[in-house]
């Protein structure tokens, strides 16, 4: 009846040799949330889907040596029903939440909120600064990579059309650590971030930055990791002096368009704002995990 | 190419044989299965028309291709009614108005029982507001909406209960 | 929570018995709420068919190639219909007989004259092949460059705006007035176009029976719809059978037939078999009409004491190429704020754009918001507050016509709304207010006023002797409340309790309703019905009264009144009669009126009709972020008789919320070099969410009008989107003093 195929393999090994073996256009769908959207617009018209779905592991959410492993097709939904993982990375866990709406999360994936690759995706600025690291499962085995290496500009990834994401880490925490996202949008909800800023710190026992992730997104065509932004956190308890040099780390890092949700100007100017009030969370957090 | 498909919907079990893959949960439910009062406003999972309960979460129907579904339970809004007793949240928007057109109502119902399951939004209208924002009403019917939701919510607790207030 | 207190009033002109006035719930409620309403998409008749529409991606030239045989070879597709094999019509669609028939686009010819135009639609068994087969048509085009915006070309007066309004329009002397005056506000003005977004996308399921047609079809106006198809298709207007028992909303997208409604019939025709087209959401931004932008300049004078001493207002309005709808946006300048000068006048400019139509409010609501902020500006200069310079030029008769007013309770709805908002002591200074978090805080407000318009209706009431009775009317049920309050009415009609009636509407085989459109529905279709009712119930007053056995008999020119399935006599309501013994004695099983209603031409003459309102709006500001949140909205409207204030205070609530996005979120952005749409979903063209809207109240102000019609009955679907977009803009000004002076406010303009 159809031009377009579909399979839901019930092995990774299976997935990998339905995508090498596809011959045309192959997409992963993991949540298919923005697979579906791009289907119905015509955007992409493979000729085969596979559906991880029905992969043991791929959906769920594991505790494994203190840190966590999120199957690639958990929805946003289960993240966001993780008390465990909402206390230690609580960062992650809103900006999962602010993908879409909550029928939106009911499906929406992280793999598939990544390989998107939107430079706007709320999970992906708060997974870079987390330090979070994709598994990828391709012909020639598995290799993990760091979230913020996957996506390589707006719709394009690092993955081999034989290669897909089957999970994410997120390492053991030190103590006193904690992130956080923010965004900026002009509706109230339910809409694409403006700006995005994620930050992730690590306090010694006397409140000051030992360590610090700080990810920018939909101000660059890819999400950002800032060193500059982090440089301004370490060593600091936050004071006025570091706030100032991590605003301006983070304006220096962006290079926006200009469009109907902001100038670029604004974007800039944002982006400063949002990252000096997510590390202000991120640090009340830190402090209070001690 | 055809896709055996078994779901339980509205307590029903159900063994469909899909003849496309293309087909989604939505179209599935209104073209195929006659049940239509789940409702297509944009098919791109931005207006939440169709939600439904899919094994107990809400989702956009329109963003669930239906060969994805195989094994899962599915609550429409043809599902919510206990007999002919209306479910308190139903009783609540017509009570509170929160509906005009209807045409966005039974996505509001079933956002609302997914919401009240998820039991996040407590008694506070701002995080009703928050949570039912996936479910757009172009009439503007969203006080009533909320006042339905809180006093449903409130009802449901008392039922179950728990401390009402 | 908001408190309930509309609801709980009493309206001093409920009688004993009546069921006007009763805050009843929806009566379609239960059928709304458990998925069984059964809107057009939702039917499926035997041997049933998918058309999809193939649009087009260019907004001018020509179609060159469609790749019909790729769609035909896809499996399951049954037909293409293209220009070459589109059923012949007895009418060119676009032809013009009078200005309310608006050209269609039925694949007339290979020409494209906006983005989003229907140029193909593919047949197929399922949805999802008709879907793939309108994508195989990969059309090819040639592309003329695309004319967009307010500047794309010649602007020219049209020859009239609105519903016939002249375009041009003037009294005193207005430059006269600019030169005397003490102050003056010279301020431009630019709106968006915005589209109608109902959430039931634009739907038909067409059936044929030879040459008799069965359509169910979202639609404001059945019986004009059936006149517009007769005319198209070549047969008899009662040969088309329309149900629309429920509109999922039509804001005026759904008041004439639209063309992709026309070709989904004609799909029906080629193949012989039942057709369902259901628009895709992107379709939506096309061929089904949209409000169109404005470029509004607003000239104010006024006195050192703030009397104002001229108001010009002009607007600069596209339209499409190839039809005349002309947005009657500074018409909002006729009615409100009295000046010994006011002139008002239009200009239009054609562009590559579906023709504008009839969206919620139009030219009132475009027009409201530019008015309103510049006498928001106006009282600035002056240096008064925003609620006294409105009351110093309080129009006492219409400004432009120095008609009497038929009813005008607009200075309670001041008081009432600036007392229930808390307006007193607001500083007359912008970024006076904070709140505790730090948030900049602003308060404005703006004068809402709509026409109370009557239009043409019929209806049939029936009282029966079993003690019940049946009241007729093919009206429309867009969300407004036609089910509850037309049947309120009725009850009232043919005086009996609303449990007893049997209210019969929603399709084209029933009385002509009318139109619901212009806020006049309730009116039109109401007084219509009362009519009928009253019919009926004079037709058994004279079978009582000329019986010597009836209690009734002889009560002569002291009359009877109807209540609760009785006839009581006027002067002693001791003496009744039920209908039921009535009719048994006169051996009747039923008695029959037919009523129809239209304006008064006498009435219309003598007096300017509005419904009046004041809304006022906090907002809050991030100082850093300029991001803007309504926090607070109160509006408090006089409209004449309320028949269902429950349903009223909803239709406010839905109007103030269009007024919020008018101010801050609708926009349609067009892509320069093409012509397309850039936002043609509801991700990117934002209609507020529920996290959007705030604590809202609406006060319903009492209002007695001996005039508009005998019912007392003004409109209540539209006014609350005039005056909420100034008052949001304004409390935006008092917030940041940020003047907004192009809509949506962007937020990057506020930091």
């Amino acid at each position: 009846m159809s031009s377009l195929s579909y399979a839901a393999p019930a092995t990774v090994d299976e997935a990998i040799g339905l995508l090498a073996g596809a011959s045309g256009l192959a997409k992963v769908l993991s949540g298919g949330t923005d697979l579906l959207v791009q289907l119905r617009s015509g955007r992409t018209r493979p000729a085969l889907i596979v559906d991880t779905k029905k992969i043991p592991g791929i959906i769920g959410i594991r505790e494994v040596d203190g840190g966590f492993v999120i199957g690639a097709a958990t929805s946003g939904a289960m993240i966001g029903e993780h008390a465990a993982l909402a206390a230690v990375y609580p960062g992650v866990v809103e900006a999962t939440n602010l993908i879409g709406s909550t029928q939106v999360q009911g499906r929406a994936s992280l793999a598939g909120n990544l390989c998107n690759a939107s430079p706007a995706a709320d999970s992906v600025p708060a997974m870079i600064a987390a330090g979070a690291t994709a598994v990828i499962a391709g012909p020639k085995g598995r290799r993990t990579v760091p979230v913020e290496q996957v996506v390589t500009g707006p719709g394009r990834t690092s993955l081999a059309r034989d290669e897909f994401i089957v999970e994410f880490h997120l390492p053991k925490r030190a103590p006193r650590s904690a992130d956080a996202y923010l965004r900026f949008i002009p509706r109230t909800e339910m809409d694409i971030a403006v700006v995005g800023a994620g930050v992730n710190v690590t306090l010694d026992a006397a409140g000051v930055c030992t360590a610090a992730r700080v990810s920018l997104g939909a101000v660059a065509p890819t999400a950002l990791l800032v060193a500059d932004c982090a440089a301004a956190l370490v060593g600091s308890k936050l004071d006025e002096h570091a706030l100032a040099k991590l605003d301006l780390a983070a304006r220096d890092a962006c290079k926006p368009i200009d469009d109907k949700r902001g100038t670029i100007d604004f974007r800039i100017k944002v982006a400063g704002v949002l990252a000096r009030r997510a590390a202000a969370i991120a640090f009340e957090r830190a402090a209070a995990r001690s | 190419m055809s896709f055996p498909l078994s779901l339980t919907i509205n307590g029903v079990a159900r063994n469909i044989t899909l003849d496309d893959p293309r087909v989604t949960l939505l179209d599935l439910l209104r073209e195929r299965l006659e049940l239509t009062g789940t409702k297509k406003g944009c098919d791109r999972g931005q207006c939440g028309a169709c939600t439904v309960l899919l094994d107990g979460r809400r989702i956009n129907a329109c963003l669930a291709l239906a060969a994805s579904c195989d094994g899962a339970t599915v609550l429409t809004i043809e599902g919510v009614t206990d007999g002919d007793a209306l479910h308190p949240v139903q009783a609540a928007f017509i009570a509170h108005d929160g509906l005009q057109c209807g045409f966005c109502t039974p996505g509001q119902i079933m956002s609302a029982l997914g919401l009240i399951d998820e039991g996040q939004a407590g008694d506070d209208p701002e995080r009703v507001r928050e949570g039912m924002s996936g479910n757009l009403c172009r009439c503007g019917a969203y006080a009533g909406i909320t006042e339905a939701v809180l006093d449903a919510q409130r009802r449901l607790a008392g039922q179950d209960g728990r401390d009402a207030s | 929570m908001t408190p309930d207190i509309s609801l709980s009033q009493v309206p001093a002109h409920a009688r004993h018995g009546s069921s006007i006035g009763r805050p009843l719930t929806r009566r379609e409620g239960v059928l709304k709420v458990t998925g069984v309403a059964r809107y057009a998409a939702d039917n499926h008749p035997a041997g049933m068919l998918y058309a999809v529409l193939a649009a087009s991606r260019i907004a001018r030239g020509r179609v060159t190639c469609l790749d019909v045989p790729a769609a035909m070879a896809h499996p399951g597709v049954v037909a293409v219909m293209t220009p070459a094999n589109r059923p012949a019509l007895a009418l060119d669609p676009d032809a013009k007989l009078h200005p309310f028939m608006f050209r269609l686009d039925l694949l007339q010819s290979d020409a494209v004259r906006y983005a989003n135009q229907p140029i193909a639609v593919v047949i197929a068994e399922t949805l999802e092949a008709a879907t793939e087969g309108a994508a195989l048509l990969a059309p090819r085009y040639e592309a003329l460059p695309a004319r967009v915006g307010l500047d794309a070309g010649e602007s020219f007066v049209p020859p009239v705006v609105g519903v016939g309004h002249p375009a041009e329009q003037l009294v005193g002397d207005v430059e006269a007035g600019l030169a005397s005056a003490a102050r003056r506000v010279d301020a431009t003005y630019e709106t968006p176009a915005q589209y109608h977004n109902a959430m039931e996308p634009h739907a038909v399921v067409a059936a044929w029976d030879g040459d008799s047609l069965s359509l169910d079809m979202p639609s404001q106006g059945m019986a004009m719809a059936q006149a517009r198809l007769a005319g198209l298709l070549g047969i008899a207007p009662e040969n088309i059978m329309i149900r629309s028992p429920f509109l999922g909303g039509g804001f005026g997208s759904k008041g004439l037939i639209a063309g992709p409604q026309v070709l989904g019939i004609l799909a029906a025709r080629l193949v012989g078999r039942p057709v369902k087209l259901v628009l895709r959401r992107e379709q939506m931004y096309g061929p089904v009409g949209h409000r169109p932008p404005t470029r509004q300049r607003l000239r104010i004078g006024a006195g050192a004491d703030g009397t104002l001493t001229a108001l010009a207002h002009h607007a600069l309005i596209t339209t499409s190429t190839f039809d005349d709808f002309f947005e009657p946006a500074a018409d909002a300048s006729h009615t409100l704020y009295a000046s010994p000068a006011i002139a008002t006048s239009h200009t239009a400019v054609r562009i590559d754009t579906g023709t504008p139509m009839f969206m919620r409010a139009p030219g009132e609501a475009t027009g409201s918001i530019a008015l309103e902020s510049a006498i928001d500006e106006a009282a600035l200069a002056c240096r008064m507050d925003p609620l006294a310079f409105r009351l110093k030029n309080y129009a006492e008769v219409e400004p432009i016509s120095g008609k009497p007013f038929s009813s005008k309770a607009l200075r309670a709805c001041y008081a009432q709304g600036a007392d229930r908002f808390g307006w007193a002591g607001r500083p007359l200074a912008p970024r006076q207010m904070r709140d505790a978090a730090g948030m900049l805080v602003g308060w404005g407000m703006g004068t809402a006023t709509f026409p109370a318009l009557m239009f043409q209706a019929e209806a049939r009431a029936v009282i029966r002797r079993n003690g019940g009775g049946v009241v007729e009317i093919g009206a429309h049920d867009m969300g407004q409340g036609a089910w509850t309050a037309l049947a309120q009415i009725a009850a009232d009609a043919v005086g009996l309790g609303i449990e007893q009636l049997e209210f019969r509407s929603g399709t084209s085989d029933l009385p002509d309703g009318g139109i619901a459109g212009g806020s006049a529905h309730t009116a039109t279709a109401g007084m219509a019905i009362h009519a009928a009712g009253g019919e009926a119930v004079a037709r058994l007053a004279e079978l009582a009264m000329d019986d010597a056995r009836s209690p009734l008999f002889g009560a002569g020119n002291a009359g009877v009144v109807a209540r609760d399935g009785r006839l009581f006599r006027r002067d002693d309501e001791s003496r009744s009669e039920s209908y039921a013994d009535i009719l048994t004695r006169a051996g009747l099983a039923q008695v029959e009126g037919r009523g129809k209603s239209g304006g008064d031409p006498a009435a219309q003459t003598a007096y300017a009709m509005h419904a009046h309102g004041a809304v006022f709006a906090e907002v809050k500001v991030d100082p850093d972020l300029g991001q803007l949140r309504v926090t607070r909205l109160v509006g408090a409207f006089a409209a004449g008789r309320i028949i269902n204030p429950r349903m009223v205070r909803s239709q406010y609530y839905g109007g103030m919320i269009w007024g919020m996005a008018f101010a801050l979120h609708e926009e349609a952005v067009t892509d320069r070099r093409s012509g397309r749409m850039l936002n043609a979903n509801l991700a990117d063209y934002h209609i507020p969410v529920n996290a959007d809207v705030p604590e809202m109240e609406a006060l319903l102000v009492e209002e007695h009008d001996p005039h508009v019609n005998a019912l007392g009955i003004k409109g209540v679907g539209e006014i609350a989107i005039t005056g909420t977009g100034g008052a949001v803009a304004n409390a935006v000004w008092h917030a940041t003093g940020m003047r907004a002076r192009r809509f949506p406010i962007r937020i990057d303009d506020l930091v």
